[in-house]
Formats: C-alpha cells, structure tokens, sequence
C-alpha cells in the first residue's frame, strides 16, 4: 500500500447556488481530467471549492463525486470524510512539523498503516515533489516554493478523489512558477481536479477544459 | 526611520512612566538590605509564600485546563449570544475583587446558594486554602482567556481545515494542530494568570479569610505586617515586584523579540 494512487480518479457532477454571493455554477468534471474555472473576482471561484471542500454550504446545488454524493439537499458530508484534497496558494504547513511529518500527516486516510511505513511514503514524495533533502526541514527553514512543493506531496499522499487547487502559484517568485507548474501538471496526470486561476498560462498547462463563471450582476 | 511625536508630548510621556515608576523606586529604597533575609525567613512570611505559591500554581493549572476549552468556544463555536458571553468573560476583569469575593461568598459561602448545598454533603469551601484557590481562579482566569482567544482569532482556522480535510479527527486536529499552534499564546497568557493568582487580595480576605498557612498568601501578609511591622511589609512587597519583573520580563520579552523578527524578515 503505497498512498500514491495515481489514476484512481472520479468523474464530478456539480451545481453550486449561493444567491447571495450572486454564485450560481455547474459544471462536471470528467474522470482523471482538470477543470480550470476562471472569471473576475468576486465571481464565486472560490466559494465554488469552498462548497466543493466542505467548508461552505450551498443553499441549493449538489456534488456528485463518482458514486458518493458530496452534499445536495438531503445530505452533507463533513470536509473530513469527502476524501478531497485542497491545496491554496498559502501552503498552510503545520509550522510545529518537519516536511517529512507534514507529508505523513494525511497517510492514515490514505491507508498507509505503521510509523515506518508512513515514514517511507512520506519521504518518497518529498523525492518526488523535488524535496527529498529537506525530510527533516520545518517550513519556517523553507523557502516558498519549497513548501509549496511540500504541500503539493501532502495532497496528493493523502490519496484524494478529488483535488481542489485555488490559485496554488499565486504567491510564488516568479522563477519558481513554470518548474512548480510543471510537477503540478506531472503528479496531476489521471486526478480528477478543479483548479481556480486567473493566469491563462496555469489552464494551458494543466486544464483538459476550462469553465469560465461570468461576473456576478451588478445587484448580487 | 520612525515618526518623532512632537517634543511635548514626549516631556508628558516621561512624566506619565515616573508616575508609573516612582513608587518602586521608592520601595526599593526603603528596604533594608541587613534585615531583609531575616524579615523574608520569619514562619510567617515563609508560609505565606509557600502558601502563595502553592495555590497560585494550582489556580493556573486549573485555568489551563477550563479557560483553553473557554476560550474555544468563545472564539470557534457559533450560537447565539456569543459577544455578550465574551464580554461576560471579562466581568472579573473589571469589578473590584472585593465584589468578586463577595459574590464567591454568595455562591459558595456556608449560606451560599451552592455552599448551602455542599454543607449538607460535608464540604466546606468558605475559610479553606481550596477557597483561596477559587478567588484566584475567579480574578484571574479571564487573563488567560483573553490571551487565547487573541491567539486564536489572529491565527484564524486555516491549519485546522487543512488537517480536517487531510482526514483527521475533530480531537487528532485539536491535539496535533490548535494546542501546538497556541503554544506562544498559552506561555504568555499562563505567565499573566500566574501573576494575577499571585498578587489576588480582595476577592481572597473576603472569600477565603485571613488564615496563617491556610489562606493567608503573600499579599495578605503584606497588609498585615504593615500595622504591625512597616519594614517587614516592604520586604515582602519587594518579593512580590520581583516575581512580577520576572513574569512580565517572560511575557513581554518574547512577544517584542518576535516583533523585532517580524520587522527584521521583512526588511530582509
């Protein structure tokens, strides 16, 4: 059991209604593919994830992840079981713990049983996120990119149905985005993901489509 | 290069610290260092500060252990009503202690509406060490609170969601992730609930008495001594300035060194 369940992604069925941020989104997500949402601010991007994540609820709207239903009228499953990684352009480590415990943090779900055996998967994704020497680094002796590659392992180790990325290249240096952008598009190959940006380059280089959510009315 | 406030102000603004400063000074000055470590050696002084010690340790533990889950629910936990409790929290803070020992009383006295209750089963409260360690847990509790959900708010919920959506339990992310992130602001509020405990007076003589090696802490040492022997009563009170530079030295003197970080990371 290794965690890394590459390809074991679900097709997504979603309708968020939020009247009062003026969101109103539908859209699916094909198995193993990435949905880019873009739109101006304000236009519910985020609170689309929010929804999706389990953070928010919607008042009317449904998520459909493969045969397991997220939220609709009838039900709501708490952020905890959804089995849906979320990843922010804040790589929001647990600053207390090294990389390599930061990474193991998520095995348990992933079902990686036994100190040694989480040990092991987490340092493999640091080797494979580009971080491998930095094990027993906490993020505060990290730079940025670093701890988003960091963060990037821990998602995806916790073996998720469902990837979330809200804007994950937003707060970096610029030298760091295309290498950064590039491993996203690798360990995202065969994951179902919706993915919010702005930038045109992000949905080139790792969107299957695009759904773009107009500008709320004036009035919302 | 910051922004000088104008000359005047600064002449009040020193003016304001000698107000603050003076009385010390002038205690300082009137101990006398040949009959200090007698004055401080006497069985009384040594049991009220064993006394003071022991309770006002206690009293902290005590708010460690019901002011973090407070706190939480004051800051994490939506119902109605939320900003009035807050501001119930801080009742403790702004009442006169002797207000506070009488309410004690009120609840736990041998008459009280609780103590009545807790005669009956043969606890008695009123008059006892435990009694002194409720007036300070009373007085004092809402130091540790305030320092928490100050904590709390400023650091928001982004770590916790991140654990919950990683799959952990509601308990494994309050264990693994909240308590260790509050770490900076516990040290700092138990440090002030410490303090407080330590210096409690009214809410304890009116509560809980004025016992020798029962319920006579240090502070009540003080006042007594200060009928009887003025010099003792100045030694004391230099035990209690020095236990209080210490605590604040710990808790403000972490909180600036990391604003010097801040200020630095940035600049950098």
């Amino acid at each position: 059991m290794t965690g890394w369940r590459a390809g074991a992604g679900t097709a997504l069925d979603c309708s968020v209604v939020v009247p009062e941020r003026g969101v109103d989104v539908t859209f699916t997500v094909d198995e193993g593919q990435t949905m880019a949402l873009t739109g101006p601010n304000g236009s519910g991007k985020s609170t689309v994830l929010s929804a999706l994540a389990g953070w928010l609820r919607p008042e009317t709207g449904h998520a459909q992840l493969g045969d397991r239903t997220l939220f609709d009228e009838h039900t709501w499953i708490p952020a905890r079981r959804r089995n849906v990684g979320y990843l922010t352009q804040d790589p929001l480590l647990f600053p207390h713990l090294t990389a390599e415990a930061n990474v193991a943090f998520g095995l348990a779900r992933a079902g990686v049983v036994g100190r040694r055996n989480r040990r092991d998967v987490a340092r493999d994704w640091l080797g494979r996120v580009g971080v491998g020497q930095l094990a027993s680094r906490r993020p505060g002796e990290m730079s940025g990119g670093q701890a988003q590659r960091t963060a990037i392992a821990r998602v995806l180790a916790s073996g998720p149905e469902l990837v979330l990325l809200d804007e994950p290249l937003s707060a970096l240096d610029a030298q760091v985005v295309p290498q950064i952008r590039e491993l996203l598009a690798e360990v995202l190959t065969g994951r179902t993901t919706v993915l919010v940006t702005h930038h045109e380059a992000d949905v080139v280089a790792l969107a299957d489509a695009a759904t773009t959510i107009p500008a709320p009315p004036p009035s919302a | 290069m910051r922004v000088r406030p104008p000359a005047g102000l600064a002449v009040v603004g020193i003016l304001g610290g000698a107000v603050l400063l003076v009385p010390f000074v002038a205690l300082v000055a009137g101990v006398d260092l040949t009959r200090l470590p007698g004055l401080l050696s006497s069985p009384s002084a040594l049991d009220a500060l064993g006394l003071s010690l022991r309770t006002a340790l206690t009293a902290t533990a005590i708010c460690l252990v019901i002011g973090t889950p407070l706190a939480l629910v004051l800051t994490r936990l939506d119902f109605p009503g939320r900003s009035f409790a807050r501001s119930l929290v801080l009742l403790p803070l702004v009442v006169p202690p002797v207000v506070g020992g009488i309410a004690l009383t009120e609840a736990f006295g041998r008459r009280g509406l609780i103590g009545e209750h807790l005669q009956l089963l043969g606890i008695d409260i009123a008059f006892t060490s435990a009694a002194v360690v409720m007036a300070q847990v009373f007085v004092s509790l809402p130091f540790l609170v305030v320092a928490l959900e100050g904590a709390l708010l400023t650091r928001g919920e982004a770590h916790e969601r991140t654990a919950l959506s990683l799959g952990a339990s509601p308990l494994r992310t309050f264990l693994t992730v909240t308590l260790p992130l509050l770490v900076p602001g516990l040290v700092a509020g138990l440090v002030l609930t410490f303090a407080r405990a330590l210096g409690e007076f009214g809410a304890t003589i009116t509560f809980a008495g004025s016992l020798q090696g029962t319920t006579r802490t240090l502070p009540l040492q003080v006042y007594l001594e200060r009928e009887t022997d003025p010099e003792a009563a100045v030694a004391l009170s230099l035990v209690l300035v020095v236990v209080a530079l210490v605590v604040i030295t710990v808790a403000y003197g972490r909180r600036d060194r990391r604003r010097d970080d801040r200020q630095t990371g940035a600049r950098a």
